[in-house]
């Protein structure tokens, strides 16, 4: 699997679609995170109270560094990584280079479970890519503001990046298994889009108790929003919301990368290469 | 007597009910032999090969390449394909490409340039796939198909959509990779080029082998080409000497089914008897002649199938 997995990081570190989405995430990210904000703090009208924009500037300081990256992940970030998942193993079948590959030996197993261990190592440049402009853009505004750069914890940076490597890995996993199950990447996409955004509404409409409710905190977005509320409790992005606790949101989370690579897997061996 | 390295025993291949792709197809192809698949297009070639490269499940009937089951990793480490067109990474170059398959193959990268040089890419090598013409790609398809170095080499229509210059490239690219110990299974429209490099020929037809033999097995018997005047009377003569059953009319030409050695013996009878001889030729029937006849295309025996000899 290491040969596959190697090819695998060659493949994609190459690939001009890999750094597009880099950069469009990460921009995306800081745009709502620091550039915004700060365009509202910087520029006073009589719509924005002082209090108001003093908790703008205390959102973009170091301290709450975390806090403002991590709520984009379960969402925005999630949409990105399905999207690069769903390309990753498409794109094979669009570009009918499985059978160039497969006829080589590896074996199918190898070829995929190396191909699934690269997506997950490439998430973590997803992540840090935003978290390192994060990282960047609240030093500045301390700078410009002249506010104290107290960073957060060793720990909670630990935390932070474990949970958003974890959405993310999640996510561009679904995108692959739906690649994998519709043996392309362009419906593979639509679809993963629609089920974000089918499951965001769903748990909006869910309501906090009842059956739909609990059927909703099972979901993978609401586990994704889960543990992303549990570093951000008090962010309003759409999506982040502590419904159920941190321990069960990760179990569940590892649950679904489990089984999406388990299905990928198994409908990977089952079906014909044409 | 060579080993068997490809055998297939009653393979086939359905999708639903309907569409039978392979039919209780058998073929035993021996080490260093070069085979020619041949069949029109939908016979259920590409699908024969990509059960005996384990990229499609057959629906029954069992195989073994090279001693090995169909469809296992161990099956095809020696054995090299290229598989309808070749499909590679379009961002990555032509070398890069081999090297990432290398990597999968578990080969040395020092093979990539090896197979470079073989297929006369090395120039072009560090271009992207995607600025190759249709015959680069092809070749680089071989490159990938080298790799290994395969005891079998299985070549799936190696020419489709080249020029005449891409098709002459490949025709010899193709006569260099032939060694005794390898063997070829190589299916192909280029049925002048089968003709001249393949041992033995295999013709498909709705998923059932409807021919097998050497390619004089299926060209037939050779013939005899007579244009005289007047035509009545020499067809008479040639019907006394050979009986009917071995004398047409086609055309206004009297066309023998004799061996083209007792040329001279007609020609004496013709000229004693007062005909005008215009014209005697052997003819023998081309190998396209006999793939078609055998895949019942409409075709004109005469003027296009016959080849001089």
């Amino acid at each position: 699997m290491i040969s596959s997995f190697v090819a695998e990081m060659d493949k994609l570190v190459r690939r001009p679609a890999t750094w597009v989405l880099v950069a469009v995430w990460a921009f995306a990210a800081i745009a709502f995170v620091y550039i915004t904000p700060y365009t509202k703090y910087a520029t006073p009208s009589s719509s924005v109270s002082a209090a108001a924009r003093q908790a703008l500037l205390t959102g973009m300081l170091p301290e709450k560094m975390i806090t403002g990256v991590i709520a984009g992940f379960p969402i925005f970030g999630g949409a990105i990584a399905l999207i690069f998942g769903a390309l990753v193993v498409g794109s094979e079948y669009g570009w009918g280079t499985l059978k160039t590959v497969l006829v080589q030996r590896p074996g199918r197993v190898r070829v995929l479970s190396g191909k699934l261990l690269a997506l997950a190592v490439m998430q973590v440049v997803f992540v840090l890519a935003v978290f390192v402009l994060g990282a960047l853009s609240s030093f500045i505004v301390a700078m410009v503001t002249h506010a104290l750069v107290n960073w957060p914890e060793a720990g909670d940076f630990a935390q932070g990046l474990g949970a958003a490597w974890l959405i993310m890995t999640m996510w561009a996993l679904l995108g692959a298994l739906l690649a994998t199950l519709l043996r392309g990447a362009t419906l593979a996409v639509g679809l993963g889009l629609f089920y974000l955004l089918l499951e965001l509404l769903f748990r909006n409409t869910a309501g906090p108790s009842g059956p739909l409710a609990d059927l909703s905190r099972a979901l993978p977005g609401s586990n994704a929003g889960a543990l992303a509320g549990a570093l951000a409790p008090s962010s309003s992005t759409p999506g982040v919301a502590a419904v159920v606790g941190t321990t069960q949101a990760v179990l569940v989370l590892a649950v679904y990368v489990g089984g999406f690579v388990l299905l990928s897997i198994l409908l990977f061996l089952k079906r014909d290469v044409m | 007597m060579e080993p068997i390295v490809i055998e297939i025993t009653n393979l086939s291949k359905r999708y639903g009910k309907q569409i039978v792709a392979v039919d209780g197809l058998n073929l035993a192809i021996r080490k260093g032999e070069i085979y020619g698949f041949l069949g029109p297009n939908g016979a259920g070639k590409t699908t024969t090969l990509r059960m005996l490269l384990g990229l499609v499940r057959p629906t029954s009937g069992t195989g073994k390449v090279l001693g090995k089951p169909l469809g296992t990793a161990t099956g095809i480490a020696r054995v090299g394909a290229l598989v309808e067109s070749p499909t590679f990474y379009p961002y990555l170059s032509g070398r890069r490409n081999l090297r990432i398959l290398a990597r999968y193959a578990g080969v040395p990268s020092s093979r990539v340039d090896a197979v470079l040089d073989q297929v006369e890419l090395t120039l072009r090598a560090g271009d992207t796939f995607k600025t190759y013409s249709l015959g680069m790609k092809q070749r680089l398809g071989v490159a990938a198909a080298l790799l290994k170095d395969p005891d079998v080499l299985i070549l799936d229509e190696p020419t489709n959509g080249l020029d005449p210059q891409g098709m002459a490239e490949m025709r010899a690219l193709i006569r260099a990779l032939r060694h005794s110990e390898r063997t070829v299974l190589l299916s192909s429209h280029l049925l002048g080029e089968v003709e001249q490099i393949c041992d033995r020929v295999g013709v498909i037809r709705h998923g059932r082998l409807i021919a097998e033999g050497t390619v004089a097995d299926l060209r037939g018997q050779a013939k005899l080409l007579v244009r005289a005047d007047p035509l009545e009377q020499a067809q008479r003569l040639a019907e006394q000497l050979y009986g009917t059953e071995h004398v047409q009319v086609i055309d206004g030409t009297l066309v023998l089914a004799i061996d083209p050695a007792q040329a001279p013996e007609i020609a004496r009878v013709l000229v004693t008897a007062g005909v005008a001889l215009s014209e005697l030729q052997p003819v023998k029937r081309s190998l396209e002649a006999a793939f078609m006849e055998l895949t019942e295309e409409e075709y004109d025996t005469v003027g296009k199938g016959e080849r001089v000899l």
